[in-house]
């Protein structure tokens, strides 16, 4: 049986939460108060926990369970970081504290961007942005600052994005005014070097790359694509999605890009919170520092402090300095693993997706036969051909044995494309039972293909009906009972 | 009479919004008039003359399943006036375009 | 301390199955030249004992999270019920991701629509989304909207919009190349007004949408929506779009993140809404349940020629929220409302009994926090004293010097505003 909305549970008068009455003498309320109170839920305060713990019953985690969504990077959250978060002194210091009585942020703030810059091998970062898409922003903005500085900008008018990239890269170029330009992938799921020189010339703001990329591939040929970028005197864009793949191996500045963002909720372990929140922080190459948003901190005389005085600075991406519960818990992870424990990541981020891989290669077609990174792309191009039973069908089904889908029909470039990130925290015994579970479901497949069009029967409820969701879209309660 | 084909609505499965444009509208044949969107995709709509929008198919903002349903028919999406009625030759009609698309 | 469960005999066997002698060979087709030859310059890890002193050591170095809190601008100490706290901690709800998967999501689809559908009420507004990553951001988004909806350009902000939130604006005014102007006209596609403004005051609504229509603009509305229990809701007032910070429903001040922004509007404008919004939707045997809809406007569908690059949103933030407002129900928003409002009106009138001390808008109605002028600076000498305020108000406004933002939540008591009072006292003596 489905829950209630929790309006559909409110009796009038029922009460959680009372405040103590006034202490102090009354003042009549202004004119234009409320005339109807909002119809908020009405309920016991037993009422509340159990209409959300039972919501949170019905919802699939990492701590339930195996989570190898593709280019989400669902590896184990530490409850650490979590404590350290929601410490007194993090939680309940007010963002505009004067500077003398929040030292031990602007320390850990301090001692994080020098971290996130060792590990990017950038000069600075921003940790004002507060997600991965937020950070693309943040970076195209100081690209264009940087061509306008030059009086470049003008002209400037293309950013080049390969095919394989994530939605939020096209919309974050072309959002900004930015003329989108697709680069092919070549054969070996790298960018196309041919095209990308073709496609350089004097127009171009900059290259927006994953690497390793969406499908999970390390992109060979970076020296020359980072040179054939810079000779045209476009900036590179690290979009560092996938860089729980190369901590601590290789630096994005070192392999020529100018601006990097990482996905802290990704590579750096905070929780993704049903979709959010996430932190984007955003670093640079020296020649790009003066773009960065303010405010930036300072440390002289073993004092930290905000710096506001930066006057080529593309202004503020948000208020606040960003999302610093997300921060703390970031930088919990890193003191906890240290230089040792990132490199042990990577590894193991990469081990584990090459054992998957060797053992999924076997049920699925696998369109580039290379080694891959943290992730890997394999399709059910054939499996379809011969049973009709479709990468929706077979991310159906796994959900019915218990586990988590990968990622399906992205990248674009895969027909029938599954991708799959297992991330370093699982076992072995975890891998198997998932390659186990695929192969089961690959006989099914073939046994009785029907069966699988009908996945899930185990969960709560089955395929929706999305046409007419979208169609007659019903996005909030109205009072009437909605079954 | 402008919609889509029997193929491109099977392409695009259920269509769930047709975002048209007003009556009035002036068209340029091979530009973009407007969208369709299916649950997980969105596809632009060229215009195949040049021209005016004379109506627009109410019945879609409340059914845009039609397109589905009647491509041809009641699934219509713009009437346009043409500029040239020469530009019409250059079209395929449905038999010739089945074969073109079976081509590929 | 690592978080890898790997054995030994682990690492062995699966280089073994992959065909490979060691780890570092996973890292081959990376060419030499870029790879990294040296460790990482940064310490090597701590246990979790050592993790905890050392994170432990930089709370405490934040003397200002310990004082009585009557700081404001945006951010306020609310009361944070227990139950909530409690039901955050949930892992169902911390480490899942967005529900792309509608069948194991439910329980995320469920509370975003019941998310959804409180902001609509509380706003009243007929759509929101599932949440922006705050409220400076959400204001800058509702201003693309509104661009978008009226073919129009340019954008108006009144002057006593919060400076941070002016500042985003700016920038994305900047990026996204539309101009803002001063003045309402006919190619003004909407005007951004505050409820409350930076300074406390009390804005009229109706006046500002009075305005914005009849040159054909939107009006959008900024507001804190931990008042909206006992201010009237700006949809009510003519608002065509209300966005906001959710932090003073139930979020920690946490140095200013994570919060969330909320984004609602009226129904005929939602096609061109940025972020996720949650529909209902029935399987095939007829179930009730809630999938992500109107997708078709998101990035990973449209790619270049989405309404807004968001992905990743603040959904748990949005849950705090959700959870926050059932606990309290209409009764106890009414109640926060109304006690930080007594308490402020006290506050003031004590704190302006002291020489030198006044109101900055004496004229202007305001609701939870006022701008005072005082003598001289007095932020740091009262934190000296146990008591924070602020911000001051000449970072951004030179013609208020000495003047600064003083809020009281229906956390305070009678005797912590008694004792602010004695605290400036005698700072000024």
């Amino acid at each position: 049986m489905s829950e209630p909305l929790i309006f559909d549970r409110s009796v009038p008068g029922r009460r959680a939460v009372t405040f103590p009455a006034s202490d102090v003498p009354a003042t009549p309320l202004p004119p234009g108060t409320r005339k109807a109170p909002p119809a908020l839920p009405e309920v016991s305060e037993l009422d509340a926990v159990r209409h959300f713990t039972r919501l949170s019953e019905s919802i699939y985690s990492i701590d339930k369970g195996f989570y190898p969504l593709g280019s989400c990077t669902m590896k184990y959250n530490p409850k650490l970081n979590d404590v350290a978060a929601s410490l007194p002194g993090f939680a309940g210091l007010h963002p505009f504290s004067p500077e003398g009585g929040s030292q031990g942020a602007l320390e850990l703030l301090w001692q994080l961007e020098h971290i996130l810059c060792e590990v990017a091998g950038m000069a600075r970062f921003t940790l004002e942005p507060a997600a991965g898409a937020h950070g693309e922003l943040t970076g195209m903005l100081i690209t264009r600052a940087y061509h306008r500085h030059r009086g470049d900008d003008a002209k400037r008018r293309k950013v080049l994005i390969p095919d394989s990239a994530h939605g939020t890269n096209p919309a974050t170029a072309a959002g900004l005014g930015y003329e989108v330009v697709e680069v092919a992938s070549d054969a070996r799921g790298g960018v196309d070097v041919a095209a990308l020189r073709a496609a350089c010339d004097d127009s171009v703001a900059a290259l927006m790359l994953t690497n390793p990329n969406t499908l999970g591939l390390f992109d060979e040929h970076i020296d020359e694509i980072a040179a054939i970028v810079h000779g045209a005197g476009g900036l590179l864009y690290y979009d560092g999605a996938n860089a729980n793949a190369i901590v601590g191996r290789v630096r994005p500045g070192d392999m020529g890009f100018d601006i990097v963002h990482f996905n802290l909720h990704k590579t750096f372990s905070t929780p993704h919170g049903m979709g959010g929140p996430g932190a984007g922080p955003v670093g640079v190459v020296e020649s790009l520092v003066p773009y960065l948003p303010v405010p930036l901190i300072a440390r002289g005389d073993g004092r930290y402090s905000w710096r506001w005085d930066l006057p080529h600075s593309i202004g503020r991406v948000r208020a606040g300095y960003g999302n610093f519960g997300v921060l703390v818990r970031a930088f919990t992870y890193i003191l906890a693993n240290g230089r040792d424990g990132l490199e042990d990541i990577s590894g193991h981020a990469v081990l584990n997706a090459n054992y998957l891989l060797a053992r999924l290669g076997e049920l699925f077609d696998v369109p580039f036969d290379r080694r891959c990174m943290h992730e890997f792309v394999v399709s059910a191009k054939s499996l379809k051909a011969k049973t009709g039973v479709r990468a929706l069908d077979i991310g159906k089904a796994i959900l019915d044995r218990g586990m988590h889908a990968p990622t399906v029909y992205f990248p674009l470039v895969v027909e029938e494309a599954m991708m799959v990130e297992p991330t370093e925290t699982e076992t072995l015994e975890v891998l198997d039972a998932y390659a186990d579970a695929m192969a089961a479901i690959v006989a099914q497949a073939e046994r009785d293909p029907e069966s699988l069009h009908a996945a899930p029967i185990s969960t709560p409820v089955g395929r929706m009906d999305e046409a007419t969701a979208a169609r007659k879209p019903i996005v909030r309660w109205t009072g009437e009972a909605a079954n | 009479m402008v919609g889509i084909t029997q193929y491109a609505q099977q392409e695009l499965g259920d269509v769930v919004y047709v975002d048209a444009p007003a009556v009035g509208k002036a068209l340029q044949a091979g530009k973009s008039f407007g969208t369709v969107e299916s649950v997980k995709s969105v596809s632009d709509l060229y215009a195949p003359v040049t021209g005016s929008v004379t109506a627009v198919n109410g019945k879609l903002a409340d059914a845009p399943e039609l397109v589905n349903r009647d491509p041809y028919g009641d699934g219509w999406m713009i009437r346009i006036k043409l500029a040239d009625a020469k530009e019409l030759d250059e079209l395929l009609d449905a038999k010739a375009y089945q074969a073109l698309v079976e081509s590929h | 301390m690592s978080y890898i469960p790997h054995t030994e005999a682990d690492r062995r066997a699966m280089l073994k199955r992959v065909g490979l002698a060691s780890i570092d060979e996973l890292f081959d087709e990376i060419p030499a030249s870029v790879r990294l030859k040296r460790p990482l310059d940064i310490a090597p890890g701590l246990t979790q004992m050592e993790v905890e002193a050392e994170v432990n050591r930089l709370a405490a170095a934040n003397a200002a999270a310990m004082a009585t809190c009557f700081a404001g601008g945006g951010a306020y100490d609310r009361y944070i019920p227990a139950a909530e706290r409690s039901l955050l901690q949930r892992g169902e709800f911390l480490t899942a991701y967005t529900p792309y998967q509608a069948e194991t999501s439910q329980g995320t689809l469920q509370f975003t629509f019941e998310f959804q559908s409180l902001m609509c009420e509380l706003t009243g507004m007929e759509v929101a989304n599932a949440s922006m990553y705050d409220g400076s951001t959400a204001t800058a988004e509702a201003a693309a909207m509104a661009r978008a909806a009226t073919g129009r350009h340019a954008v108006v902000l009144a002057s006593g919009l919060n400076p941070e939130y002016r500042q985003v604006v700016e920038t994305y005014a900047e990026g996204l190349g539309f101009p803002l102007r001063d003045s309402v006209d006919g190619e003004t596609a909407a005007l951004i007004v505050p409820q409350v403004d930076f300074f406390g005051n009390i804005a009229d609504v109706a006046a500002a949408a009075k305005t914005a229509h009849a040159a054909g603009a939107l009006l959008v509305v900024v507001t804190d929506p931990s008042l909206l229990g006992v201010l009237e809701a700006p949809g009510h007032l003519g608002a065509d779009i209300v966005v906001g910070d959710g932090q003073p429903l139930g979020l920690p001040i946490s140095y200013g993140g994570p919060s969330f922004g909320f984004f609602a509007s009226k129904m005929d404008l939602v096609r061109r809404m940025p972020g996720r919004i949650v529909g209902i939707a029935h399987d095939h045997e007829g179930r009730r349940g809630f999938v992500l809809t109107l997708q078709a406007r998101e990035q990973h569908i449209r790619r270049a020629k989405a309404t807004s690059n968001i992905c990743t949103n603040q959904a748990y933030c949005a849950l705090a929220a959700t959870i926050y407002l059932t606990l309290l129900g209409p009764q106890g928003l009414r109640e926060v409302g109304e006690l930080s409002y007594q308490k402020a009106h006290y506050a003031a009138d004590q704190l302006t009994k002291l020489p030198g001390v006044k109101l900055a808008f004496p004229d202007r109605p305001f609701f939870q926090e006022f701008a005072l002028r005082a003598p001289r600076a007095v932020v740091g000498p009262l934190l000296d004293r146990g008591y924070l305020v602020g911000p001051a108000l000449d970072r951004w406004f030179p013609d208020l010097k000495d003047a600064f933002l003083v809020a009281v939540t229906e956390r305070r008591t009678k005797a912590e505003i008694d004792g602010l009072v004695a605290a400036l006292r005698e700072v000024l003596a």
